[in-house]
């Protein structure tokens, strides 16, 4: 359900921003923009569907401490 | 519509960045020095900033993302702007997270992490959405309220101060002492990097030199007069505090009126977080709009302040303890890689193929 609102809200969001770019002639920012979005929308659908999301700082502290013990 | 912001204001957006949640966060080193190493990590934060300020004088009116591509050409120049991006998005979260868990740990302890995040993070990328100059107008009014703060509450500590807090003043060595130091120099000193992408909008031709360096200085000074207050009036317990500023506050007893005044240092944590986060989404925003090649930073500022939120509310598996050894630890090593080596690397590569020519228009 939660994923549901937050995908109507993703919606909702890119076509106020298409509408305006589109008016301007950007095609290319709609594009990327619509990429961008895409990107934002995977982790925060993964963790919806309780997948989890790659702890990257904990990735980092644990690569950094091996690198020191060495 | 070109934004301009002028050097009082970069100044003062400057000294809110660093201020941002080294306000509330203590340092590593024993109590009593602790202000001194704030002070050596500034002079080294001084030396990194003028990296920067000397890239920014050499490529007048580009950010961080066109310096580097016309330093490196068009596709080899995305790999550091592509860093530099991820970097600012990731230091954006970690600030975020850093905000989370203040108001988790020390004043709403039953209420989840994104119940803090996500306010926060709305108000910043509605700031960021209006613009770098109305962020600068904001810190114009915001700064001067928090020094005001600072100031009322290390005066009303004044009874609370013991001198015997302060001693052993120098307990361990010089070489001791420039580990923390550099711990400061790098959370929250060289963090200004992230100014690369602010810098061109600066309306003066004037150099950027002093706004950034005056506000390096007067944080540092800030910062070790926080520490050194922290210090005299929590004594051994200070070590044992996360959030010493917070608790020092908790101190304050004037004839029963003014009591209770932690909250001060917590709205002090939202507005200069507030800045610090905005300034990273900003940059992190306008460096992705320039490797995209797009016209304008506004349309990806809501996916990327997406990204910082998911980063804060997932980048450490274990909570606040593993956030700490990451900023005592791990951030020390892992940052200079981007706020040392690839400006360096930059500048050394644009001064051996000397660039920008000097006939170019």
């Amino acid at each position: 359900m939660r994923l549901a609102i937050i995908t109507a809200v993703y919606v909702i969001l890119i076509v106020l921003e298409s509408r305006k770019l589109l008016q301007e002639g950007k095609k290319w920012d709609l594009v990327a923009m619509i990429v961008v979005y895409a990107l934002s929308f995977i982790p925060v659908a993964m963790i919806e569907l309780n997948i989890g999301v790659f702890p990257v700082n904990s990735a980092i502290r644990s690569l950094v401490r091996r690198l020191m013990m060495k | 519509m070109t934004e301009r912001i002028s050097e009082l204001q970069l100044g003062y957006l400057a000294l809110g960045f660093i201020a941002g949640s080294s306000l509330v966060l203590s340092g590593s080193a024993p109590g009593p020095i602790r202000w001194i190493t704030a002070l050596v990590g500034a002079l080294e934060g001084l030396l990194v900033a003028s990296i920067y300020v000397l890239l920014a004088e050499r490529f007048q009116r580009k950010g961080f993302v066109q310096i580097c591509l016309t330093v490196f050409g068009p596709w080899l120049g995305l790999l550091p702007s592509l860093l530099f991006f991820l970097f600012t998005l990731q230091l954006g979260g970690l600030v975020l997270e850093n905000f989370g868990d203040y108001f988790n740990i020390a004043v709403m302890q039953q209420s989840p992490l994104a119940f803090f995040i996500l306010p926060l993070a709305f108000a910043c990328i509605y700031a960021v959405r209006s613009g770098i100059e109305v962020l600068a107008r904001a810190a114009v009014l915001l700064v001067p309220i928090t020094l005001l703060v600072i100031i009322s509450l290390t005066l009303f500590l004044i009874p609370q101060y013991r001198l015997s807090n302060l001693l052993p003043i120098f307990p361990i060595g010089v070489g001791e002492l420039l580990r923390p130091a550099h711990g400061f120099a790098m959370f929250p000193f060289t963090e200004t990097i992230a100014f690369m992408m602010v810098l061109p909008a600066l309306s003066s031709r004037r150099s950027s030199a002093r706004p950034l360096f005056t506000a390096i200085l007067a944080g540092g000074a800030l910062l070790a007069v926080i520490t050194l207050r922290n210090a005299a009036a929590l004594g051994v317990v200070l070590g044992e505090e996360v959030y010493p500023s917070h608790a020092a506050a908790r101190l304050i007893r004037v004839e029963d009126v003014f009591t209770r005044l932690e909250i001060l240092v917590a709205s002090n944590f939202v507005t200069m977080g507030f800045l610090k986060i905005s300034v990273l989404l900003y940059s992190a925003s306008l460096s992705l709009a320039q490797i995209l090649r797009t016209n304008s930073y506004r349309t990806l500022v809501i996916p990327v302040g997406i990204m910082m939120v998911v980063l804060a509310l997932t980048g450490f598996s274990h909570g606040f303890a593993e956030n700490a050894d990451f900023a005592q630890n791990t951030w020390p090593v892992y940052a200079p890689i981007f706020t040392i080596l690839l400006p360096t690397i930059v500048l050394l590569v644009a001064v051996i193929r000397r660039i920008p020519k000097r006939n170019a228009p």
